[in-house]
């Protein structure tokens, strides 16, 4: 048998924090009523009880990265992305996995966070109620919220890259201007920590404390106004260019290669989303929101396929002193922004496991240059609006179906890894699975709702739609409300009152979209309804918190297929893989009495007492300094 | 090949299949005569306070 190639895998998972009334749970009309009277907590209350809620009998230690948060005793991160955000936003979660060696170790860790959100949403109910609030915290594991912006799922994945002598040369001299494009994000944000605090250590009288507490945020808020504005016209640009730089020197092979298994394999990792402004049910959350192949994104902008700033800043510690020396090590982090986040374990498990296969393929040398494709951010957009069988156009000018492209990555892979009667045990599971999954979308697509994520919730929408109207008029109105702005929607009555509240512009969209679809304004009632139905459980679908979700709904009772063994899960909530530095980490935190005895970071831990560090730079370094 | 409309009328086949066609272990199978219940239990809860539901699931400006 062959062994198991080394590799590291981890997961960050973005979730929308939310605030869910005491109704929530299978509720009477009376329920209801009172319900709408309960307060939302601001913003303070909420990340307050979320991290006393998470915290809850848990051991954690203070993280020493520009994010904060806390490391937990499993070795994996959770933080708010406060990144230059707005104090009266609703914040939301990241979730990292710790490093894992395998696949199916790395689906284990993410259900681990699962349960512990879950877990967090019910000790938050006790909380919120000493605080005068009726209600829980609930989590999004969706990639979209209900505005429909974006939130991330990234894999990483430990990648050998080769980069020639002048490849490295062209990237080093690159390096000073990129520092000075990055810095300025961190100094801001450093800025925005030392808001509260700067006032209070400076000398002077308190008028001058008074001055710098009122002045700071103006300043801090004028500094991001300027930030922004060089950024797309100085930074962005030359980021851009360097990206350029680092995709043709240190990533060419994986790029090209992975690419087209990449924008394919929605069809089967696809979480599904409903999007009202196209008038379609589409396979994947990410894809409508990607429109680069790679790049750094630093904020905003358009998602990639390969975000490169994992490249970049991987294993730079503060101000990037170090970059230099680790930007030209043989081995990286390739961090893929395109995944949806799964709630389901057959689709994650395909995505994170035979992405990991191809990554070892293309290394020992395999290529699959007949299945490059010509324009392949525009392929994943059509795939995911279209369905797997929507003829894509190849470089060889070849066209192919999403399915074939992926059937033909799983034969050469099968011939990689069984060809000679080999392949660990975790390599035939994921074939096999990858093999059943394909096969199930060609001749059995309906029995896919017991397997992937976009066909489970399709499934639900079809219970839904199809009881009282057809999928065309239910789009078709569905584009009317997105003109019209949901609020609006909500608070109307009829289509006449609904087009007597909008601005001019609003009431052209939205009549101009009811007429050329020929839609009876008598339906309006019950095509409002129908719509937030539907996107409530396009929503509700990835909910975590309070037993409520739909997809855990259906899986509880066996009707979305379970891989991960409940068991393990339950023993990841608490320890970190033992093949990894994770180990270390938690081993460390395990030991600490309180969070802010230790400092940790994913290649360092400081020891406050006595101050001592402990470096962690080779991810496969599990072993502890006294063994 | 069969082709699975993503966007036309489709009344697609519920979760509950016969047992030429999916391989279903026996112990899974009185879970799945469940389904139909546990789907209108689903489709009940989505459509009460659904715009309320919505409206909450707001990420601000704190996402990527």
């Amino acid at each position: 048998m062959k062994h198991d190639r080394p590799g590291i895998l981890g997961l960050e998972t973005e979730h929308v924090i939310f605030f869910v009334p005491e109704e929530a749970q299978f509720l009477s009309e009376e329920g209801v009523a009172e319900a709408h009277e309960t307060a939302v907590p601001p913003f303070e209350v909420i990340q307050q009880v979320l991290f006393e809620s998470l915290l809850r009998g848990r051991k954690a230690a203070l993280s020493g990265g520009p994010k904060g948060g806390y490391f937990l005793e499993n070795g994996g991160l959770v933080h708010l992305e406060l990144y230059l955000h707005s104090q009266s936003d609703v914040p939301v979660l990241e979730a990292a996995t710790p490093e894992c060696r395998t696949p199916q170790d790395l689906l284990v860790y993410s259900r681990a966070f699962d349960a512990i959100l879950e877990e967090t949403s019910v000790q938050s109910v006790e909380l919120f109620k000493k605080l005068g609030f009726q209600g829980r915290l609930a989590f999004g594991k969706s990639n979209a919220d209900a505005k429909g912006t974006g939130l991330g799922c990234h894999e990483n994945y430990l990648v050998h890259t080769r980069t020639s002598l002048a490849g490295k040369c062209l990237l080093a001299c690159g390096i000073p201007f990129l520092l000075l494009c990055v810095f300025p994000v961190y100094l801001l944000f450093l800025l925005e920590q030392l808001r509260e605090f700067l006032p209070t250590i400076l000398p002077g009288p308190r008028r001058t404390a008074a001055w710098l507490r009122r002045s700071l945020p103006r300043a801090l808020a004028l500094a991001r106004k300027l930030y922004f504005a060089l950024s797309t016209t100085i930074i962005f640009p030359f980021t851009q260019l360097y990206s350029f730089l680092v995709r043709r020197t240190v990533l060419r092979r994986h790029i090209r290669e992975l690419t087209p298994f990449l924008v394919t394999r929605q069809i089967l990792a696809g979480a599904g989303r409903l999007n009202f402004e196209g008038g379609a049910y589409e396979l994947s959350q990410r894809s409508p929101l990607t429109r680069r192949l790679a790049g750094i994104v630093v904020f905003g902008g358009g998602k990639t396929i390969f975000d490169l700033k994992g490249i970049l800043f991987d294993r730079a510690n503060f101000l990037f002193l170090n970059m230099p020396f680790w930007l030209f090590q043989p081995t990286k982090r390739l961090s893929l922004a395109l995944g949806d986040s799964n709630l389901s374990d057959a689709p994650n498990l395909f995505k994170l496991g035979a992405t990991s296969l191809l990554i070892e393929m293309l290394e020992a040398g395999e290529t699959f240059e007949d299945l490059h494709l010509r324009r392949p951010v525009r392929a994943l957009r059509q795939i995911s609006r279209q369905g797997p069988w929507w003829p894509l156009k190849l470089r060889s000018g070849q066209r192919r179906t999403a399915l074939e492209i992926q059937g033909e990555y799983l034969r050469r892979a099968k011939r990689f890894f069984l060809g000679r009667g080999e392949g660990t045990a975790r390599q035939v599971e994921i074939l096999q699975l990858w093999e059943e999954l394909l096969e199930k979308l060609s001749d059995r697509p309906h029995a896919l709702s017991s397997e992937l994520d976009w066909a489970a919730k399709k499934h639900l929408l079809d219970q839904a739609i199809l009881a009282q109207t057809n999928w065309k008029v239910f789009l078709a109105w569905g584009r009317v409300f997105a003109a019209a702005g949901l609020e609006a929607v909500a608070e109307s009555s009829s289509f006449r009152e609904l087009i007597g509240k909008l601005g001019y512009l609003r009431r052209l969209r939205a009549t101009k979209a009811a007429s050329l679809a020929g839609l009876d304004p008598a339906e309006f009632i019950l095509q409002r309804d129908l719509h937030f139905q539907a996107r409530k459980i396009d929503l509700k679908y990835h909910e975590l918190g309070g037993g409520t979700s739909y997809q855990r709904a259906l899986e509880s009772h066996g009707l979305i297929r379970r891989l991960a063994d409940p068991a393990q899960i339950e023993k990841a909530v608490r320890t970190a893989p033992q093949d990894t530095r994770a180990r270390v980490r938690s081993y460390y935190i395990q030991q600490s009495r309180r969070p802010e005895a230790l400092l940790v970071n994913w290649n360092e831990i400081e020891l406050q007492t006595p101050l001592r560090y402990i470096q962690m730079q080779d991810p496969f370094q599990f072993r502890l300094p006294m063994e | 090949m069969k082709k699975l409309s993503l966007n036309l009328d489709d009344r697609a086949s519920c979760f509950v299949t016969t047992s030429e066609t999916e391989k279903h272990s026996e112990a899974s199978r009185p879970l799945r005569r469940e389904a139909p219940l546990v789907v209108a239990a689903i489709l009940a809860d989505s459509a009460r306070d659904a715009d309320r539901y919505v409206k909450s699931y707001d990420a601000g400006s704190g996402a990527e």
